[in-house]
């Protein structure tokens, strides 16, 4: 087989000289720049594996002026040659081509594990998000009751200045006779307050306070429209939505802070630890949720539906109630509603025992 | 493929320029803003690419471009060519720092040179630059020169430039030389490039050396620097007050670390 060398020798450039080549079966013979032939015996020839990359193939062998090395880049006939090797040469070929594969092998996995290394923090960041409700819901659950009340009564206090609480009035009772209604059997002991306030809106606090404004008393027609939002609102207390909010925020920080360097870290971590605001998934889970209890409790679900539809009508005004903002569109918690009552089919109704006219009256 | 042959001079010691002579027709490249001047007649001309002609289409003159942006070189590439009637005329490309411009006639080393990235400088047009990756992890990592190294290919001249002093050696078969990881300039293809771990802790930790070298070996001719770059910049920066005289020296982890804490600010000056 002829091929052409970039060959080293004694008396050859020091760069190399590219020289023809030919093995047969028991020589290498190389054809020097003055067309003398030099021929070796395969049997004196080693062959070794080399160059940038471990690309070149040289054949070395030495003589008494020193050594010799010819040297063949060409994978094509690489190819050829583990092929059809020379019998002299089969074993040490044999050798050289599996010290190739195994140094792209070795290549191929080197650089897959430095590229998962540097992919690594992504992935997790990924796997984080995707699995973010099921770890936010484990990282929430370790919380002991005790740290929840506290952190619920740091909000309540901070919250406390910024209210008009209404206190010893007909809606008092009827909030506090609803609510204890919709959380029988809680491990939370609830308070409930009434809050001088015109927007249709209530809120919970993690660890068993919800307050009510007195407009959402005003804009109710019946005590089962309160209760839907009580039912609602008992629901973010009972999936300690506020926890698991804060613990996707601090987890989603970390997981950025990780793959992309410092994000200024305990500025961001504050401000989402005050925002803290429910995410539309917690509240369709509390629309959901909510629903059920109406239903163990015996409660008209209708109520719920009407509430939703005054809040709807409001927001098509201009001003929104505040309730709104973080919350999925209402249309869409409507229809969600009511395809949820009607899987659920039919319950027992028992109207709710409360003088609703002289409820409304006492916060006008 | 037709190279241009062209005529140079060098001038300067260790801040050196090159002067190419173009016959009428001929053509050099050179690294963008590397020329220094260029007498009538020489028109200067931008194309994408690398301006050899192996690369044909729009995409293969892109995948060119993109090669060259691996590398550390601009997307463009400067082409000054002789397009007077007649006589020689001159243009000179000058090395951006201190060091030694090495001619390299791209047949006598077997038509491929691979070189370090960042040190070309200028050519004969019709050579190709491309890239050399490096696939040993270990010498990617370690090695002094990152994963990605120049290629030149051709039957032309090509000019190489690095810092201080360069060396050449010429490596017999089967001959090792063990080099500083940051002083490799450029080699043949035939040569083995490695890296060897220095061996001994203590050695690695406190003989500022690095944790390894890079073990060369023959046949083939290698072209070694005295002066990296990176190790003059670092020892200004050391000496700059300005600067805080945080340091890292080439290839090596450890020293980098020792010099650049408190300690070694207060150890390792050397104002």
């Amino acid at each position: 087989m002829q091929f052409q060398s970039l060959s080293y020798g004694p008396g050859l450039p020091p760069g190399g000289s590219r020289l023809a080549a030919r093995l047969d079966s028991f020589h290498l013979t190389l054809t020097l720049a003055d067309a003398r032939p030099l021929s070796v015996p395969l049997t004196q020839v080693q062959v070794a594996v080399g160059g940038f990359n471990d690309t070149v193939w040289r054949f070395e062998w030495s003589d008494s002026q020193g050594r010799w090395a010819v040297t063949l880049e060409d994978p094509a006939t690489q190819q050829a040659l583990l092929a059809q090797p020379p019998a002299a040469l089969a074993a040490a070929l044999a050798g050289v081509g599996k010290t190739q594969r195994r140094a792209r092998t070795r290549t191929r996995l080197g650089l897959g594990a430095l590229g998962l290394w540097f992919a690594l923090p992504v992935l997790l960041l990924v796997a984080l998000l995707w699995n973010a409700s099921t770890l936010t819901g484990w990282a929430a659950s370790r919380v002991p009751l005790k740290t929840e009340q506290k952190l619920g009564e740091m909000v309540w206090k901070s919250q406390k200045t910024q209210l008009r609480l209404v206190e010893n009035t007909a809606a008092n009772a009827a909030v506090a006779t609803i609510g204890a209604k919709l959380t029988q059997g809680s491990r939370y002991s609830y308070r409930w307050f009434v809050t001088r306030d015109h927007s249709i809106n209530a809120f919970a606090i993690p660890g068993g306070t919800v307050v009510v404004h007195t407009g959402l008393i005003e804009a109710a027609k019946t005590p089962e429209e309160l209760a839907g939002v009580l039912a609602h609102e008992v629901q973010h207390i009972e999936q300690r939505h506020s926890l698991r909010a804060m613990a996707q925020s601090l987890g989603t920080m970390a997981a950025l802070g990780m793959v992309f360097g410092d994000v200024s870290g305990i500025a961001q971590i504050a401000a989402s630890l005050s925002q803290l605001s429910y995410s539309r998934d917690a509240e369709r889970d509390a629309d959901a949720r909510g629903l059920a209890v109406l239903k163990a409790a015996a409660i008209d679900p209708q109520g719920m539906v009407r509430m939703f539809e005054t809040l709807g009508k409001e927001s098509e005004g201009l001003n929104p109630p505040a309730m709104l903002s973080s919350h999925p569109a209402t249309a869409e918690r409507i229809a969600r509603l009511k395809e949820a009552i009607a899987e659920a089919g039919s319950w027992p109704v028992q109207p709710l025992a409360v003088d609703w006219p002289a409820v409304q009256a006492s916060v006008r | 493929m037709a190279m241009d042959v062209i005529d140079y001079k060098l001038y300067g010691e260790d801040m050196q320029f090159v002067e190419i002579e173009l016959d009428p027709g001929e053509a050099a490249i050179g690294e963008a803003g590397a020329m220094m001047f260029m007498e009538d007649g020489i028109v200067m001309d931008t194309v994408f690419g690398d301006g050899s002609s192996q690369q044909k289409g729009f995409w293969g003159k892109l995948a060119g471009a993109g090669k060259r942006l691996v590398t550390g070189e601009g997307l463009f590439t400067t082409v000054f060519q002789h397009q007077g009637p007649s006589g020689k005329r001159k243009v000179a490309f000058a090395a951006p720092y201190p060091g030694t411009i090495i001619p390299v006639n791209l047949p006598d080393v077997g038509g491929t040179l691979i070189c370090q990235k960042d040190s070309f400088l200028c050519a004969a047009k019709g050579v190709a630059l491309g890239i050399a990756f490096q696939r040993k992890l270990g010498v990617g990592l370690f090695g002094g020169e990152g994963f990605i190294m120049q290629k030149l290919e051709g039957d032309g001249l090509a000019f190489v430039h690095a810092g201080g002093t360069l060396y050449r050696r010429d490596l017999k078969p089967g001959e090792t030389l063990r080099v500083d990881t940051g002083c490799i300039v450029a080699m043949q293809t035939s040569v083995s490039f490695d890296i060897q771990y220095v061996g001994k802790l203590k050695s690695a930790l406190f003989s500022g050396e690095g944790l390894f070298y890079a073990v060369l070996q023959g046949p083939g001719t290698v072209w070694l620097q005295s002066l990296p770059l990176s190790r003059m910049a670092n020892r200004i920066v050391m000496a700059a007050p300005a600067l805080g005289g945080r340091s890292q020296d080439q290839g090596s982890l450890l020293g980098g670390l020792a010099t650049g804490g408190l300690l070694g600010g207060m150890l390792g000056g050397d104002e």
